[in-house]
């Protein structure tokens, strides 16, 4: 991003950025507003508390990472003066949800070969296409991804829906790359038992 | 430094199990890794975050267990989707009105 064109009043250079991250930013405001019309006002507070701040911009963070810790530091806030109750203040509190991520009895409990699977993982390749509606199985794990704690749900969002790097994601969020993994760890299995819930709908269908 | 890898004969298995589960495991290496085990580190491991050691450990595993094998093509499956989900755009009206605010940013500093 060429910030020097941006500070010098460049539109093209400030559309590019405003499409190049607005979808992320209004992702990560979802998770801390209650409705979606407080999260695109919170979104649009942040593009102007950028472009306040953005002489004093360092560098020293990407300047992504910089624009979304306006984003989180707007949208708490908010929610600390409207009275709401903050989804999460650590990061660290929301994953320690003490489930395991496989239910113990997927695996076999006793004999030699316990701790292997008590019954197959099936090869979702072997469902045929025709059966696999594209839309309707990014719909299950959008619904999934919704449906998560909100650290996981941020940590999913950044790193495998946008792309982010760990040590944005962990830089961003101020946590450790054990617990962002963790978060990551978490959220990516339960996208994937929900497709198996999905899948095993579909096959029963035949 | 490294302990060299032992696979050694899977056990017998008991002949009353029933069929279905002998089908599953013919990991022949449960002395070296189970899945539930795989599943755990499953995160670590697509991440790149392993040792060497466990990494060699979880490769034979996978080499041989087709569930562990379905079950990470299943979180690859996972991870493609998530990274494919739409993004969301903003509608022409709302992005002129955000550079509105641009222009008003750099006039009102302009005139400073
Ligand atoms: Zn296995």
């Amino acid at each position: 991003m060429d910030l020097l064109a941006l500070r010098r009043g460049d539109e093209t250079a400030f559309r590019e950025l405003v499409r190049d991250l607005n979808p992320a930013l209004l992702r990560l405001a979802v998770v801390y507003s209650p409705t979606r019309a407080v999260a695109e006002e919170t979104v649009q507070e942040t593009w102007i508390a950028v472009l306040r701040g953005i002489d004093g911009f360092e560098g020293r963070a990407t300047l992504r990472t910089w624009i979304c810790r306006i984003l989180i530091n707007i949208a708490r806030r908010r929610a600390a003066s409207e009275n709401r109750t903050l989804p999460f203040s650590s990061f660290a509190a929301d994953d320690e949800d003490g489930q395991p991520v496989i239910p113990p009895e997927r695996f076999l409990q006793s004999g030699p070969y316990a701790g292997h699977w008590a019954t197959p993982v099936h090869d979702w390749a072997e469902i045929p296409e025709s059966r696999l509606l594209q839309q309707e199985f990014k719909g299950v794990v959008a619904e999934e991804v919704a449906r998560l704690p909100p650290t996981q749900r941020i940590v999913i969002t950044l790193r495998d829906v946008e792309g982010w790097s760990t040590e944005e994601v962990c830089e961003l969020l101020n946590i450790e790359p054990g617990n962002q993994r963790v978060a990551l760890h978490r959220a990516r299995h339960r996208v994937r038992a929900a497709l198996e819930r999905y899948m095993s709908l579909k096959t029963a269908e035949r | 430094m490294e302990n060299a890898v032992i696979i050694e004969d899977p056990p017998e298995l008991p002949d009353d199990l029933p069929p279905a589960v002998q089908a599953i495991c013919q990991t022949g290496d449960v002395e070296e890794m189970a899945c539930a085990e795989l599943v755990d580190r499953i995160t670590d491991y697509l991440e790149g975050v392993l040792g060497p050691e466990v990494t060699l450990r979880l490769n034979n595993h996978l080499a041989t267990c087709d569930s562990c094998e379905h079950y990470v093509a299943q979180l690859r499956t996972v991870i493609r989707t998530t990274g494919s989900l739409p993004s969301e755009q903003l509608t022409e009206e709302a992005e002129d009105q955000l550079v509105d605010i641009y222009r008003q940013w750099i006039a009102e500093r302009d005139s400073e």
